[in-house]
Order: structure tokens, then C-alpha cells, then sequence
């Protein structure tokens, strides 16, 4: 017992590191792709004020009012026009303001100035006129934390074209314009310029929107399948309002899902 | 106790100046990252004990983590960087070792010695922080150069900041 206490004591400042380092480790592997639980939430609401005021501030010359009533009037639209359509999942937009963005590191992220009290939750998708941007993994009262397509840990859904074959879309860093759609059978027609649009399988946004077009770059093999890189169509370097699309009866298919796997063998 | 104001001030104003305003402070597409807390932890007094250097740098790497979400990133590089001090430090000391009253700031050792000093530890902090977050083999040669560009233009600009403020007091 003696020899083991020497022994922390001669190398406490190793444990000591080993510890914190498992604690940081454990945090940063914990806290990319997924909801982030109440400490997170309590940062979002802190840092989402202090955002929002360097926001206010640098917003004083500009048309803030008028946007503000743009947005809040392209999302009744939007609304209206998906349940004119008759759309699979009929879904609620809000308008947001994206009060802090990053795009330079290969885990970007977005704060929204919308939160649970205005009905944000996560799951639901971002657009920016009609283009995916991302979706909310954590919402606090006032504010939400988003995930954009531009962060390369996780995955989209996506169609090639409006009848296509449904593909995974990955963002792999470095060019914030460009990402690509992996498995796309051999066999699939397309060329470049085509529409890449949301699937609406994973039900964070309506099917049919766009995600972006084929680039005008030769396809990858890889086997059976194609990679095929595509530009982006939102900007993520100037957006400035999103609308958030919240899919109406989510909470009855998720308990379709639910019966559905509990009765299976 | 002026002097110890002093000291504990040139470390702590960095990290407050980092969270309130300069979270993001990238440029050049994310290739100059500007961590300005890192400045405050590079002033932590030269007899600090290791121990205490590895506390204070998980504090601070918590505090930007949490204010910019981005869990455990910050304080990860943070504590290496603390690990390696020591190292560094007794790497560049002069032949009769430190004396009491000396300081890691550019008035103190002068700019060549703060220059080396935080070329390396900022080296270090980088390349794990940039390394940690490309999170995949194929963008590890993007985050060894971000972090070596990075670290080069963060020492250029903190020896700045160090004279400006060296020459402000002085001209009191």
C-alpha cells in the first residue's frame, strides 16, 4: 500500500494529465453529431445573450427590421406552398437568425436565436430559401445549437434528381462549396448540373428540397457504387436567416417506429 | 501584492478577452487560429509548479470549451500544452538557471527567448487541436499545416501584443 502511494505520489503529475485528458477526451468524443445534455444547454442560453448582443451591435446599420418581416413572411409562404402541394410530412417553419457560424474547422456549427419557447426541438431541419443548411441537435428556452451539412461527422440523406436512387452525402472538410454522395449504384443516370435533393427519409425536412447539383467532376468507383462529388447550394459563408422546419406528426411515426421494432422478432 | 496583481492579471485578461470577443478569431479560411488564451497561459509565472500549470490550463480549456461548444477540444490541447511547459521552460533556460524575479515576457527574457518558447508550445497546442478536430487520416496533412501557419503567425502577433503593451508602460 505504501510502495503504490510512492509510486502516485512519484508520478502524480502523469495522472493527473492522464485524468484530465481522459475527462477532455471523453467530453469531445461525447459531444459531436449528438444532443449535448442540460450543461450544454445552460452554455447555449449564456453564450446565445452574449451572441446575440455582439450580433445586435453590428446589426445597427443595416435593414434588420425589414429582413426580420421577410423571414417571417417566407416561412408562412413556405408553409403554405408545402400544404398546397400535400406534401408525405407536412412541417411548421420559424424564421431564426443565426447569430454565431463557423466553417473553418471540419465540426462547424451554428447558434439560432430560436429556442424551445418558440417551438425549436432537436431534429428539425434548417433551410435557407428552400436550400438544406443543417438541423438542431441541442435547444435551450431562447436558443438552439445546429449542426450544418458543412460537418463531417455526420451523415445526410439525399436523392439524385427528383426520382434517382437515395445516397448518403458526406462533408469531408477543407472546401465549405463542395461535399460529397457516396453509394450511388453504377447503374444511376446523371450528369453534371443535376438537382441533389433532401430525401426526407431521416424526417428532419420535407422530401424534395435542394441540397445542391453534380459538380462537373468525374465520379469515384468504389466497387459497385459511385462517389460523386456535388457543390452545395447553400452559402454557408453569408447565411444570415434560416427557417426551421419542424415536421408536423413526427412524434406518431417515431411511435410507429417504436411498435414497429419492439413487435419484430 | 502590485506585482502579483500584475502577474495573475497578464494571465487572466487573455482568457476574458478570448471568451468575450475573439472565440472566433480565424482568418485566412481557418488556417490563422488565434487562441488568445493560450497568451495568458504562457505568462503563468515561471515557478509554477507543474501541477498547478496542468489545473489552471484545464480550467481555462473548460471555459472556451463551454463557451463555444465545442466539448473538450480546448481542453485537451490546453493540458498537453501545460505538460510541455516545464520542458520547454528547462529546454531554454540560461546556463545559471532562472532567477526569481524573471518573467516569460518578451521585457523579461527578451523576444528571442518568448519567440522560441511560443513557437513550441503553441506548436504542441496546434497540432493536437487541429489534429483531434480533422478527426480523420486523409485531413491530417491540412491540420499539421494549419497548425504550423497558425503557430508561426500567433507567436509573430502575441510578441506584438507583448511590446505594444511593454511600450505603453514604459512610456508612463
Amino acid at each position: 500500500m505504501r510502495n503504490l502511494w510512492n509510486l502516485l505520489v512519484q508520478y502524480h503529475i502523469a495522472l493527473v494529465f492522464v485524468i484530465f485528458q481522459g475527462i477532455a477526451l471523453t467530453w469531445f468524443v461525447g459531444s459531436h453529431g449528438y444532443s449535448r445534455g442540460k450543461w450544454v444547454q445552460r452554455s447555449l442560453e449564456w453564450q446565445g445573450k452574449w451572441d446575440q448582443r455582439i450580433s445586435q451591435w453590428n446589426r445597427l446599420t443595416e435593414l434588420d427590421d425589414l429582413n426580420r418581416e421577410l423571414l417571417a413572411e417566407n416561412a408562412t409562404l413556405r408553409a403554405e406552398l408545402h400544404s398546397a402541394r400535400g406534401d408525405a410530412i407536412h412541417s411548421t417553419y420559424h424564421g431564426a437568425e443565426v447569430i454565431r457560424s463557423t466553417w473553418n474547422s471540419t465540426s462547424n456549427q451554428m447558434v439560432l436565436n430560436k429556442g424551445t419557447t418558440h417551438g425549436v426541438k432537436p431534429g428539425n431541419g434548417l433551410l435557407q430559401n428552400n436550400r438544406v443548411v443543417g438541423r438542431v441537435v441541442e435547444a435551450s428556452e431562447n436558443y438552439a445549437l445546429a449542426l450544418p451539412l458543412i460537418n463531417s461527422s455526420i451523415e445526410w440523406s439525399v436523392r439524385i434528381g427528383s426520382s434517382g436512387p437515395v445516397a448518403r452525402l458526406v462533408w469531408e472538410g477543407g472546401d465549405v462549396t463542395r461535399a460529397t454522395v457516396y453509394d450511388v449504384p453504377r447503374s444511376a443516370p446523371f450528369s453534371p448540373g443535376d438537382s441533389v435533393l433532401s430525401s426526407g427519409f431521416q424526417g428532419y425536412f420535407p422530401a424534395g428540397l435542394l441540397v445542391g447539383s453534380i459538380a462537373d467532376e468525374a465520379p469515384e468507383f468504389d466497387g459497385q457504387f459511385l462517389n460523386v462529388p456535388i457543390t452545395l447550394a447553400a452559402d454557408f459563408r453569408a447565411i444570415r436567416y434560416v427557417q426551421i422546419a419542424a415536421p408536423i406528426g413526427e412524434s406518431e411515426i417515431n411511435g410507429l417506429s417504436h411498435s414497429d421494432s419492439q413487435q419484430s422478432p | 501584492m502590485n506585482n502579483q496583481v500584475l502577474t495573475y492579471g497578464r494571465v487572466f485578461v487573455p482568457l476574458v478577452l478570448h471568451v468575450l470577443f475573439f472565440q472566433y478569431a480565424a482568418f485566412a479560411s481557418g488556417w490563422w487560429f488565434v487562441g488568445l488564451h493560450l497568451l495568458g497561459l504562457m505568462l503563468m509565472p515561471l515557478q509554477s509548479s507543474p501541477l498547478l500549470l496542468l489545473v489552471v490550463a484545464a480550467g481555462f480549456g473548460s471555459i472556451v470549451d463551454t463557451a463555444t461548444l465545442e466539448g473538450g477540444l480546448f481542453m485537451s490541447s490546453a493540458v498537453l500544452m501545460a505538460l510541455a511547459t516545464p520542458a520547454v521552460n528547462r529546454l531554454l533556460a540560461p546556463r545559471e538557471g532562472y532567477e526569481v524575479t524573471d518573467q516569460p515576457t518578451v521585457s523579461s527574457m527578451g523576444v528571442q527567448w518568448f519567440a522560441i518558447r511560443c513557437l513550441l508550445l503553441l506548436t504542441v497546442h496546434h497540432l493536437w487541436m487541429f489534429g483531434l478536430e480533422a478527426g480523420r487520416w486523409d485531413l491530417f496533412p491540412r491540420a499539421i499545416g494549419k497548425a504550423l501557419t497558425s503557430s508561426t503567425l500567433s507567436t509573430g502577433a502575441f510578441v506584438l501584443v507583448l511590446l505594444l503593451t511593454r511600450r505603453q508602460r514604459s512610456a508612463r
